[in-house]
């Protein structure tokens, strides 16, 4: 009886600093002009977490340049995980848009932005998107910053058919992001393709390849995460067959670092198909790279460019009046390290796409 | 506000699996790691009657709970055979089965794309836009569920299924038919579990395979057993204790770059701790 006062005592404690908390960070009446406070939502557990961590990383590393450099004018950054779920996506957003007040919001992954969609309109906020969203792409408030790689797997899909390809078998991560992205495939080459799906948390993808292995095709598509991209690679050889003529789609090369962690060098794939991005070859992507190493100790992952991005992005085009900031996000015209940022009317980002090969165990850009 | 309603929403909808779960872990001692599977159902069944075929959301309800109803007991007629760990293994199974056809019947199900602009709750013209009235709803229904589980486990019904957690050997000689009951309360508690489903996908709006996989499952496992085996009062325990404990660990101060593995770490470490001080639980009456 005691042990049972004692539990409902502690279930009260919680529920009151609870309370307490949620008090002390409410909205602040004295709010200051401009942009002061961000929030991002990433996914820093569950799935994806090393591609949420690294846009975190970037967009944090880019808040600490531009603190630095502006000492008059700080702005907080305040990063919530969502673990790859819409249920903790929906309590970060809330709590970033309730509590912490913040004046804009980045986010990673598509389970968040699916269950914040309908809030972001109704609390009219502009927000940049890493992901894919369920929801068609409209005239929103959402840009999505991931170079709109269905105009990309389009190209792909039909330089694939005018080089000839005729019996081109594609393979895929089973996830709403990598779906889009084969349909756009299939969409730009003009007829079906064989199909091979792959699902998003699977490890052991020996069986996969030995599926692979028995079919007739004359090129192998590949629209894999970049993990599962490379672990692929690896395993023809393991089990002592070539490799067969690849097509890697854009997330290859974004994910560039993964390959070559896995497979040590890229010389194995010279000749394959990549479609990509043009290549900011300027001096801010090399000072991107260092200082990146610099602060993480590590050289940046995949898509640590675009969280850096992200938040210069939003400090060219915020404004506190919600049709200014779309119209400066729609007409902006922004080099970041990841190239160049353009958006269309729907608010995917414009790609820069070429459809390169690898030599001498580098993408040709 | 918005923020507390937002977990007190959370907290009813998980309270509703973590009660029904708690039928067949806590009441009649079997392990079952499947709740996910009808938890998705339930959503599944609202997603699809709201956005495809435009019923109402009071009756997709009854949508979900007759599917769910029907998968459960066939699922129930193979499992009720079992028990122990042999009930555990083929639980995990039947999730494992449900979250691949949930994952790959796209056509119905949309696969990983999910299902977007699941609408709020409409009856004679209002809407539950408001949170807080969704909060009411959903309370209440949470309330009738606990409710209705208090009736069965105090009823002649209850105390055959504790008999059978306590030793279904001795039962069975007093001509009690174990499977019958086991998988009766299999089912009830599928049913419940999907109207918590229901409300998960009106209230999100937006559902996918990923939300019902068998993470979840342990997640709710973890709730009831955290709370304490055999004690409603305890299931809800537990679902505040779970609910808002990553919540609370998002106020504490760790550096940008590994807040959220410490937060991990520290939200695993208080679990360990907790059942190294309780490990029946809460206010369980007895330990797994």
């Amino acid at each position: 009886m005691k042990k049972n006062k004692t539990i409902w005592s502690l279930l009260v404690i919680v529920i009151l600093i609870v309370l307490l908390v949620v008090s002390v960070g409410g909205s602040n009446d004295n709010k200051i002009e401009g942009l002061n406070k961000l929030g991002i939502i990433s996914s820093m557990s569950g799935d994806f977490s090393d591609f949420g961590q690294e846009f975190a990383n970037g967009a944090i590393l880019a808040s600490e340049i531009y603190n630095k450099n502006n000492p008059e004018k700080q702005i907080e950054v305040i990063l919530e995980d969502d673990g790859f779920d819409s249920k903790k996506a929906l309590s970060a957003y809330k709590k970033l848009t309730g509590l912490d007040d913040v004046d804009a919001l980045i986010n990673f992954s598509t389970p968040s932005i699916n269950a914040i969609y309908d809030l972001v309109q109704s609390d009219n906020k502009v927000i940049l998107q890493l992901g894919e969203q369920a929801t068609e792409p409209k005239d929103d408030l959402v840009y999505g910053l991931f170079p709109g790689s269905i105009h990309a797997q389009r190209e792909l899909g039909q330089f694939l058919r005018d080089e000839g390809y005729n019996n081109p078998l594609v393979v895929y991560t089973v996830d709403d992001t990598a779906i889009r992205f084969k349909d756009a495939v299939v969409d730009g080459y003009g007829s079906a393709m064989k199909e091979i799906g792959i699902s998003a948390n699977e490890t052991d993808i020996r069986t996969h390849v030995s599926k692979i292995i028995n079919e007739d095709f004359d090129i192998l598509v590949v629209v894999l995460f970049p993990t599962t991209g490379a672990k692929l690679v690896a395993e023809f050889p393991k089990q002592g067959v070539a490799l067969p003529k690849f097509a890697f789609d854009t997330i290859m090369s974004g994910g560039i670092q993964e390959y070559k962690d896995i497979l040590g060098d890229l010389n194995i794939l010279n000749g394959s198909i990549v479609a990509t991005f043009s290549v900011n070859k300027s001096e801010d992507l090399d000072n991107f790279q260092s200082i990146y190493v610099e602060r993480f100790g590590i050289s940046p992952g995949f898509l640590a460019d675009m969280g850096y991005d992200a938040f210069n992005l939003l400090i060219e085009t915020y404004d506190e009046d919600t049709q200014e900031w779309k119209d400066n996000t729609q007409n902006i015209s922004y080099k970041g390290v990841n190239g160049m940022y353009n958006f269309d009317s729907v608010g995917i980002r414009l790609p820069d796409t070429v459809i390169t090969t690898i030599q001498d165990g580098e993408i040709v850009n | 506000m918005e923020y507390l309603i937002h977990l007190a929403i959370l907290i009813s909808i998980w309270s509703m699996l973590a009660v029904s779960l708690n039928l067949i872990l806590g009441y009649t001692g079997l392990l079952s790691i499947t709740h996910a599977a009808f938890f998705g159902l339930g959503a599944y069944a609202t997603a699809i009657s709201i956005t495809v075929y435009d019923i109402n959301f009071f009756v997709s309800i009854f949508m979900g709970i007759l599917i769910t109803g029907i998968i459960s007991l066939l699922f129930g007629l193979i499992l009720s055979r079992f028990k122990g760990d042999i009930y555990a293994l083929a639980s995990f199974g039947l999730n494992i089965i449900v979250f691949s056809i949930f994952l790959n019947w796209q056509d119905l199900t949309r696969g990983p794309l999910g299902i977007p602009g699941i609408n709020r709750p409409e009856i004679f013209d209002f809407v539950f836009k408001n949170n807080l009235y969704f909060l009411i709803l959903v309370a209440i229904f949470a309330l009738l569920i606990y409710l209705l589980s208090e009736y069965i486990v105090k009823s002649s019904f209850g105390r055959v299924l504790q008999a059978i957690r306590e030793k279904e050997e001795i039962i069975q000689v007093f001509g009690y038919k174990t499977q019958l009951f086991k998988l009766t309360i299999f089912v009830i508690s599928a049913c419940m579990a999907s109207v918590a489903g229901s409300f998960f996908a009106s209230y999100i709006t937006f559902i996918d395979p990923s939300t019902f996989d068998l993470q979840e499952s342990i997640f709710i496992l973890a709730i009831v057993i955290l709370g304490g085996l055999a004690n409603n009062k305890g299931a809800f325990v537990g679902t505040v204790f779970l609910i808002l404990l990553p919540e609370v660990l998002r106020f504490v101060g760790f550096p940008t770059d590994i807040a959220a593995q410490m937060r991990q770490v520290v939200y695993g470490l208080l679990l360990v701790g907790l059942m190294m001080y309780r490990p029946q639980g809460l206010l369980g009456k007895f330990k797994l």
